[in-house]
């Protein structure tokens, strides 16, 4: 499990829960996260669907994120 | 020929997961009572209108993501079925039509629509309107390989009604239409629509499509619905055979 960067945003795990931040490496402020949602899905963005299950499984160890915490 | 614009129009979108098998595809399609995840008339929207994704992240890891543009008209003012019509739509910043563009999948349709909720208004329930109790899709339009944006030099993009269109047209009040890509259509009842192991139309493990377009907040770049209306049948030939034949005004003109 690791922080993941894709389309100009880190996504890391804080708690329990995926957040992002613009920008990557240690540039990123990870105090101004947004929480990853199902809503935040499908507001426009460039992150896909299959983006976001490969962010699920490269941040928290497993695709069940999107399912068991975005409620998709 | 007369042209109408939509009471409304907008972006609807639903989603699908299966962690267990390949069902991701099925469970967003449109099914009669099936609901979208959302449906907006915001401008923030209007990039990725008509989008269509199927992937796997494994064997028996899949997802889907379909979208489509959804508007109604008045079409309460046509009684006889017209000649012909067209559906001028301006496109929004993404041209994807398929994946490669080359495959027999690619290309932008309408497909009909009755029942929404609302003709002012989207809602999420008009979602399952489009399989039509069970009947649908059904064609409305022929394909478009390509999509023209705003800023091309053709910023537009003209869809031709089939005669079920036409018909429709004059039988009920409203005109209601959704805007697909032709792979959504051809595999609407597919499940899934490629097998795992690169089968997809470019040979990996996901398609992948998107366009935009317009909705109704820039007047010039409304959705215009153009028709001709039928010809009236001409009167070439008048018998009197008895009788008399009486003018009490106006003009009889025979050529």
């Amino acid at each position: 499990m690791s922080d993941y960067y894709i389309s100009n945003r880190t996504f890391f795990l804080s708690g329990s829960k995926i957040y992002s931040s613009e920008g990557s490496g240690s540039g990123v402020d990870k105090t101004k996260g947004v929480e990853m949602t199902k809503e935040w899905l499908w507001n426009p963005n460039d992150i896909t669907i299959l983006d976001v299950l490969e962010i699920s499984k490269q941040v928290s160890g497993s695709y069940y994120y999107v399912r068991d915490t975005m409620g998709l | 020929m007369p042209d109408l614009n939509p009471t409304i129009a907008g972006r609807y979108i639903n989603t699908g997961l299966d962690f267990s098998g390949t069902t991701g595809w099925t469970t967003a399609m449109p099914h009669t009572d099936s609901t979208s995840n959302s449906a907006t008339t915001a401008d923030n929207h209007r990039a990725q209108t008509i989008y269509t994704i199927f992937g796997y992240a494994g064997a028996t890891v899949t997802t889907s993501d379909v979208r489509c543009v959804m508007m109604s008209f008045d079409s309460s003012g046509i009684s006889e079925a017209p000649a012909s019509a067209t559906l001028k739509i301006f496109g929004h910043t993404n041209q994807e039509t398929g994946q490669p563009s080359s495959h027999a999948t690619n290309g932008i349709l309408g497909l009909k629509v009755t029942g929404m909720a609302s003709t002012t208004a989207v809602t999420t329930s008009d979602w399952g309107d489009i399989d039509l109790s069970g009947a649908g899709p059904v064609l409305y339009t022929d394909t478009l390989a390509t999509w023209n944006i705003v800023g091309d030099a053709t910023e537009h993009n003209i869809f031709t009604l089939n005669s079920t269109a036409l018909t429709d047209m004059a039988d009920n009040t409203t005109f209601q239409i959704a805007i697909f890509h032709k792979f959504f259509y051809d595999h609407y009842d597919s499940n899934p629509p490629f097998a795992h192991g690169n089968n997809s139309p470019n040979g990996d493990d996901d398609f992948s499509a998107a366009a935009g377009a317009y909705f109704l907040s820039e007047a010039d770049y409304k959705p215009v619905l153009s028709y001709t209306a039928a010809a009236t049948a001409e009167l070439t030939t008048l018998k009197v055979l008895s009788g008399n034949l009486t003018l009490k005004g106006g003009n009889l003109t025979i050529k």
